[in-house]
C-alpha cells in the first residue's frame, strides 16, 4: 500500500483541524478568536501540522470558468492482456492528465483504470475522446466509459478520528442511512461541493491564478506573483492581484483539508454508471460521502465516482456491499482497492507542461 | 419461553426477548426469516429459551425458503455481549429510519454477526496453537504438554469459542457414503437479476452454499447429492444448457479432496508476518514433492461399513467435533435421528480411525478479517504445487477437483494486496488457465448435511436420487 503512516494527534490539534474542517476557509487570526487562544499558539500548531502531516488548505476549482473541462472516467482492461500495458502507455504519457490510478484488488479478472483529464474545451477535448474511443476500440476485450464532471467535493470527517484511530460504521448503520437518504435526495443539504461551470472565458492569468489557489486556497498576493513569474507571466500589481484572488476564492473555488499520516492507507475507488433517470444518486453520494473519514466525490450527468481514503483495518468488502446494496438497481458500479496515483498534476503541472510547450 | 402469534400471522412459535419493542411488523416470509432468527439469538442470550428448543425453532426455520440462500443458525453463533449488543443496534436503527423491506432487515442480521477484533491473551493463544495442531487433544493432556492448570485449559477453550468465534470442525470425505460434492463457478450473463437466479438456485433441492457479493457478477453454489458419474454428467449438461443464457460463464469442480490448514508460525509477537513464499514466487515450481504427507482428506468412494447413521453424525460434528456424544445424540434426536450417545462415541472414533474425517479448527479473529476466494483452474502439476502453498498461508481451506483447485484464505488486511496479487499473478505461468478471484464476507454459512437428505430417496440401507432430478436447468430458466 502506499506509505501512508499513523502519527498521532494532540488534542489540541484536533481541536484547530476538526473547527477547519467545518469552514477550511478560516483565517489563522479568526480561529484563535474563536477558540479563545492566541494567533502565535494557532500558527504553531499550524506549522507544525504541515511538516507532520502534509497539511494543507487547498481547493477544488472550477475549470469550467476559465475554458476548461474535468473529463473522468475509467477503463476495464483483462489484466493479462497486452492492451493494459499499451493503455497505460498512452494515458501515462498524455499533456492533459490529472490523475491516473488502477486496481489492485478487485472481484474481476479485470484491471480498472481511473483517469481524470483536465482538456481546454473544444478541439481539443474532441480530440482527446476521439483517441481514448479508437485506443480502446483496438484493445480487445477493453470497454471505457467517460463523462465531463459538474460537480465535485471533498469530505474530512474528523469526528471519526480520536487522534489515534478511526471509529466509524461501514456496515449496517451507513447502509441504513444511506437508503433513507435515497428517499428525500432533493432536499439534502450540500456541503463542500463545487458546482463546475459549463462556460467562461478563458484568460490565461486568470487560469494561472486559479491553479494556484488549487493549491493554496490562502495563497497571500506576494506568493501568487511569484508563481505567476515561474509561469513565465508578466508583472502585476500585488493590489490588482489581491482583487483577482477575492473574486477567485469568492466564486471559482472551495476550500478543503488535505491531511497525511493519519492512518488512512487504503484507498477504495467506486466507479458508477448511474441509470440517467436516476439523477437523485449522484447527489446522495456527495451527501453520504460525509459520514466516511476520507472522501472526494465527482460527478457528471452519467457517471460518479467515490474515490475513498479508509483505515486498512477497516471492512472494504462489508462497506462495498452497503454502497451495491444502497446503488441497487438503479446503476452499476466497479468498487476496488486501487493504488495511490500514478500520475497526479495539479491545474499548475499541467499549464507549465503547456506553457512550455507554447515557449518550444 | 416459546408462545404461539395471534392468528392471522400463522402458528408460528415465537420466542420473547427484552426487546420486543423494536421488532418491526412484517408480512413476507424473507423478512419474517431472519427476524425469527435474532429474535431466536436474543432469546438465547437473554435465556428466554433453552438449547433443545432453540434447535427445535431452528428446525423450523429451516422450512423457509430463505434458508437455502442464507442458511443462518443463530444456535452456531456464541452468545456474547458484543453479537448482542450490535443485533440490538441494529434493530434500533431499522426502527429509527422505519426499515422493513426484505433487504434491510437481512442486512441487520448478517451485518451484526462479522467478526471484530478482540484482544486475545498470550495463555489463550498457546491454547489455541495446540488445539491447531491437535483439535481433539482433551483439556487435561493440553494443560500437562503447556504446564498450566486444566481449569485454565477449559476457560480458555470457552473464551476462544466465545470472544474468538473458534469453531472446531471437520473435513468429511462424503464419497465414503457414495455422496458427490460440486462446485459450480459462473458469471451472470447481461441483464440477469441474481435475485432472480437465488431463488431458482435455492429451490434446487441439492444446493448446500451460494456465494455471490453484490461486487461482481462471479459466484459459486455448491451441490450434494448421492449418486455416481451418471449423475454428475446430469448436471454438467443442464449447465451447459445454461451458458450463454443464464450465465456467460460457468466452471465446476467435482470434490475429489479437501483441505484445511492454519499457520500461526506467521504469527509473531501479536501481529502477522509474510510468509517468505510470497517474495519468492518462483520456488512454487520447486514444491511439488512436498504433497505427500500434507493433511489432505481425498474423496476415496463408497466405503463398506460406513451407514446413514455415520453420515448423521459426521454432520453434527462438523458444526463441532469436540460435543460430547450425549449432546450430539440429542441434537440428532431433534431432528429425527435415533442414535444414542454410545453409537455417536463409536462412529466418530470410527470414522476418523478410517480417515473420512479430518479434524480442523475454524476461526475469524486474531487480525484474519480479509477474506478471498480463487477459482483456480490449472494442470495436475500446478494443483499439486498449490495445494502444498495451503499451509503456508494463515489460515486456508482449499477444495481439489479435476479442473484444478478451489482455495479460501483468511488474511490480515495490511497484507490483502499481497496475498491477492500473488495468487492472480499465477495466471502467468504455464499450466494455470485462470484465477477467478471472489471477495467474500466471512460469515456466510452452508445448509447442513442433513437438512439436503430430505430430498433424497432411501433404497435398501441408503439413499439415492433419480438423475432427471439433476437438471439444474428446469430451475434456471
Amino acid at each position: 500500500m502506499g506509505v501512508e503512516q499513523l502519527m498521532n494527534l494532540e488534542p489540541a490539534d484536533l481541536r484547530i483541524l476538526r473547527k477547519l474542517a467545518i469552514d477550511p476557509s478560516m483565517r489563522q487570526v479568526d480561529m484563535a478568536r474563536g477558540l479563545g487562544v492566541t494567533r502565535s499558539s494557532v500558527n504553531q500548531v499550524w506549522r507544525r501540522l504541515t511538516k507532520s502531516h502534509g497539511f494543507r488548505v487547498r481547493s477544488i476549482i472550477d475549470y469550467g470558468q476559465v475554458g476548461m473541462t474535468l473529463l473522468f472516467g475509467w477503463a476495464q482492461i483483462p489484466s493479462t492482456s497486452r492492451a493494459l500495458a499499451s493503455f497505460r502507455g498512452w494515458l501515462e504519457s498524455g499533456a492533459f492528465m490529472a490523475d491516473t490510478t488502477y486496481s489492485l484488488v478487485s472481484s474481476t479478472t479485470y484491471t480498472t483504470v481511473y483517469f481524470e483529464a483536465v482538456l481546454p474545451r473544444g478541439e481539443r477535448m474532441l480530440w482527446f475522446t476521439s483517441q481514448l474511443e479508437r485506443l480502446c476500440g483496438t484493445l480487445q476485450g477493453t470497454t471505457v466509459v467517460y463523462d465531463t464532471a459538474a460537480e465535485v467535493s471533498h469530505h474530512l470527517n474528523l469526528g471519526l478520528f480520536d487522534g489515534s484511530s478511526w471509529d466509524f460504521d461501514e456496515g449496517f448503520r451507513f447502509q441504513a442511512s444511506t437508503g433513507a437518504a435515497r428517499g428525500y435526495a432533493d432536499v439534502l443539504p450540500i456541503t463542500n461541493t463545487l458546482k463546475l461551470s459549463e462556460s467562461g472565458s478563458s484568460s490565461m492569468v486568470d487560469t494561472a491564478l486559479l491553479s494556484v489557489v488549487q493549491l493554496d486556497y490562502h495563497a497571500s498576493a506576494r506568493q501568487v506573483a511569484a508563481s505567476l513569474r515561474r509561469l513565465g507571466f508578466g508583472k502585476l500589481s500585488e493590489r490588482t492581484l489581491r482583487r483577482h484572488l477575492e473574486r477567485i476564492r469568492g466564486e471559482w473555488a472551495k476550500p478543503y483539508l488535505e491531511l497525511d499520516n493519519i492512518g488512512l492507507a487504503q484507498r477504495v475507488l467506486v466507479c458508477v454508471e448511474n441509470n440517467p433517470n436516476e439523477q437523485d444518486l449522484s447527489r446522495v453520494l456527495h451527501v453520504q460521502a460525509g459520514a466516511l473519514p476520507m472522501s472526494r466525490v465527482v460527478s457528471g450527468s452519467r457517471l460518479s465516482v467515490l474515490d475513498l481514503k479508509l483505515p486498512i483495518s477497516s471492512n472494504w468488502v462489508a462497506l462495498s456491499s452497503s454502497l451495491e446494496r444502497m446503488i441497487g438497481h438503479s446503476a452499476q458500479a466497479i468498487i476496488f482497492i486501487a493504488q495511490e496515483s500514478v500520475t497526479r498534476k495539479a491545474l499548475e503541472n499541467l499549464l507549465s507542461s503547456q506553457t512550455k510547450k507554447l515557449r518550444s | 419461553m416459546l408462545r404461539e402469534l395471534a392468528s392471522g400471522q400463522g402458528a408460528f412459535p415465537q420466542i420473547s426477548t427484552p426487546y420486543d419493542e423494536l421488532f418491526p411488523l412484517v408480512e413476507d416470509a424473507s423478512s419474517r426469516f431472519y427476524l425469527e432468527a435474532i429474535r431466536l439469538y436474543l432469546g438465547l442470550c437473554a435465556g428466554t429459551v433453552n438449547l433443545d428448543d432453540a434447535l427445535r425453532f431452528v428446525e423450523r426455520l429451516k422450512e423457509n425458503p430463505e434458508f437455502a440462500k442464507s442458511p443462518c443458525d443463530p444456535t452456531l453463533v456464541p452468545v456474547n455481549e458484543h453479537f448482542e449488543t450490535k443485533i440490538v443496534e441494529n434493530l434500533k436503527t431499522l426502527k429509527k429510519y422505519n426499515l422493513h423491506t426484505p433487504d434491510s432487515i437481512k442486512s441487520a442480521y448478517s451485518f451484526a454477526f462479522l467478526v471484530e477484533e478482540a484482544p486475545m491473551n498470550e495463555k489463550d493463544l498457546m491454547v489455541l496453537s495446540h488445539l491447531v495442531k491437535s483439535p481433539l487433544a482433551p483439556a487435561n493432556k493440553i494443560a500437562e504438554s503447556l504446564r498450566i492448570a486444566p481449569k485454565t485449559v477449559v476457560r480458555s477453550i470457552a473464551r476462544l469459542k466465545r470472544d474468538h468465534t473458534v469453531r472446531f470442525s471437520c473435513l468429511s470425505d462424503n464419497s465414503a457414503f457414495g455422496v458427490q460434492s460440486v462446485i459450480l463457478f459462473f458469471r451472470l450473463a447481461e441483464n440477469i437479476e441474481w435475485s432472480e437466479v437465488e431463488s431458482q438456485f435455492a429451490e434446487f433441492p441439492f444446493t448446500k452454499a451460494l456465494l455471490k457479493t453484490e461486487m461482481s457478477d462471479t459466484g459459486y453454489a455448491s451441490f450434494m447429492f448421492p449418486g455416481d458419474d451418471e449423475e454428475i454428467s446430469v448436471l454438467e449438461s443442464s449447465m451447459r444448457k445454461l451458458t450463454g443464457s443464464v450465465f456467460d460463464y460457468t466452471s465446476m469442480h467435482v470434490q475429489e479432496g479437501a483441505s484445511s490448514d492454519v499457520n500461526l508460525s506467521l504469527f509473531e509477537g501479536g501481529d502477522w508476518v509474510l510468509p517468505e513464499i510470497l517474495s519468492r514466487p518462483d520456488d512454487l515450481e520447486s514444491t511439488e514433492n512436498a504433497y505427500v504427507g500434507l493433511h489432505i482428506l481425498p474423496c476415496r468412494g463408497r466405503t463398506r461399513g460406513f451407514q446413514r447413521k455415520d453420515f448423521a453424525v459426521a454432520s453434527e460434528l462438523r458444526s463441532d467435533i469436540r460435543a460430547l456424544p450425549v449432546a450430539v445424540s440429542q441434537s440428532l434426536r431433534i431432528k429425527g435421528w435415533d442414535v444414542d450417545a454410545k453409537q455417536v462415541a463409536y462412529s466418530t472414533r470410527k470414522m476418523i480411525e478410517h480417515g473420512i474425517l479430518e479434524p480442523d479448527v475454524v476461526f475469524g479473529g486474531l487480525g484474519l478479517s480479509t477474506n478471498f476466494c480463487f477459482e483456480i483452474v490449472c494442470s495436475p502439476l500446478w494443483k499439486r504445487r498449490l495445494v502444498s502453498l495451503m499451509p503456508q498461508m494463515p489460515a486456508a481451506m482449499s477444495y481439489l477437483s479435476p479442473r484444478g483447485i478451489v482455495v479460501w484464505i483468511q488474511v490480515p488486511s495490511q497484507h490483502q494486496v499481497e496475498y491477492y496479487q500473488f495468487f492472480r499473478s499465477l495466471e502467468r505461468r504455464r499450466g494455470v488457465e485462470s484465477v477467478l478471484p471472489i471477495m467474500t464476507l466471512a460469515q456466510k454459512g452452508s445448509r447442513a448435511m442433513l437438512d439436503l437428505v430430505r430430498h433424497w430417496h432411501l433404497e435398501g440401507d441408503f439413499w439415492y436420487v433419480e438423475p432427471d432430478e439433476l437438471n439444474l436447468s428446469a430451475y434456471l430458466q
